[in-house]
């Protein structure tokens, strides 16, 4: 890799970290649950350490679709972060609790199984996430390199809030890099 | 004690605070008692109607962004199924947060199949390593109501597991639809918060 293309690297995973923090805040999305994963590590660090949020770091990606509806129904609106892994946990709170109480949560899920996998037990279930989130009827788009990020994050909130059901943004290796290995 | 008298108590001495209902019986029992105590329709009731485990995570969501006591009616079964919920309430704390656990030892809607707390498992101790402020553990309704007296007025997170017993009724699936608990529940903490919808 070229030093340019690091340095150029870099500046692109600031620019969709800062994406993403703008878009909750202009959705008034200052309660967060998740359950780490090293690729939106960059993005939850942040929110940490930003006063503006609530955080809450959950068990298992199923107890932050509880955590994140409980705050919801309480008037603050809230999102989730997990990785694809953790996203096979949370299909029968969605489909049970998000979907018939039209509960409306953003979850950013990190997409295992992409390009430059290395672990054969992240393939199954990274590849299935989204064909699972077309069988529920929970809407997704996925980020990659391209340059209408912030409309894709912003616009897809609205449309979260508007259809009151929960929608999955999920992050691409090539928004952020990847798992280094 | 009947789960049916432990909510009955918990509507009678809450005042207007949230109350999360478990799924199945326990949220079937809080509509026909709240209908019953002439407290409809209480805004404040969550009903769940899925969402297996999470009846203490989505109060736990509430809580933080209240000052109000916020009592979950939890049941063994549920508990069991998300155990990990009790230590990060544990891990955040909240001190306006009361579980009470209906604990039947069984998951009785499904055929009266026990569940661990029938066994070696017990609740109270679980909450407590996890870091529960208070944790209780009674065996009939009077003791269950001067605990619950108590809880209202403590810091918690407190936990009160009530040992109770099944009848073999279940009553009607309540009548009010997810959705609908949801706007009227939200609505009604917004207005609290005194904030705009």
């Amino acid at each position: 890799m070229l030093i340019q293309d690091i340095i150029l690297w870099g500046y692109k995973m600031q620019e969709w970290v800062k994406i993403i923090i703008d878009s909750l805040k202009e959705h008034n999305i200052s309660f967060i649950s998740y359950v780490p994963d090293i690729s939106i590590d960059k993005v939850t660090k942040e929110i940490e350490s930003d006063p503006y949020f609530t955080v809450v770091p959950a068990t298992r990606e199923e107890e932050c679709i509880g955590i994140a509806s409980g705050s919801y129904v309480s008037g603050v609106n809230s999102a989730i972060f997990m990785q694809s892994s953790g996203f096979g946990n949370c299909i029968n709170a969605l489909t049970s609790l998000n979907l018939p109480a039209r509960i409306p949560i953003p979850m950013f899920i990190n997409l295992r199984g992409e390009i430059g996998e290395f672990n054969i037990a992240q393939v199954t279930m990274g590849r299935s996430t989204r064909p699972i989130l077309d069988v529920i009827n929970i809407p997704h788009v996925t980020l990659d390199n391209d340059i209408n990020l912030h409309k894709k994050v912003s616009g897809n909130i609205t449309l979260c809030y508007a259809s009151k059901i929960p929608l999955a943004i999920c992050l691409s290796p090539l928004l952020h890099g990847g798992k280094i290995a | 004690m009947l789960r049916y008298d432990v909510i009955k108590n918990i509507l009678q001495t809450s005042n207007n605070s949230p109350v999360i209902s478990n799924l199945g019986p326990t949220s079937d029992e809080l509509w026909h008692i709240t209908k019953e105590l002439e407290l409809l329709p209480r805004e404040r009731n969550f009903y769940t109607y899925g969402s297996m485990g999470l009846c203490s995570s989505i109060a736990l969501g509430i809580a933080i962004n209240t000052n109000e006591k916020v009592v979950s009616i939890d049941g063994d079964g549920s508990l069991l199924m998300n155990l990990g919920t009790l230590s990060t309430i544990g891990r955040v704390s909240p001190d306006n947060l009361i579980i009470v656990a209906c604990d039947n030892e069984m998951w009785a809607q499904t055929g009266y199949q026990p569940t661990a707390t029938a066994f070696n498992t017990e609740l109270e101790n679980v909450s407590k390593f996890c870091g529960f402020k208070n944790t209780f553990k009674c065996t009939n309704i009077d003791e269950f109501k001067n605990i619950f007296e108590n809880a209202l007025k403590i810091k918690g997170p407190t936990m009160i597991v009530a040992k109770t017993k099944e009848t073999g009724e279940f009553p009607e699936v309540t009548p009010v639809e997810p959705e609908f608990t949801t706007y009227r529940f939200r609505n009604s903490m917004l207005n609290n918060n005194e904030a705009k919808l």
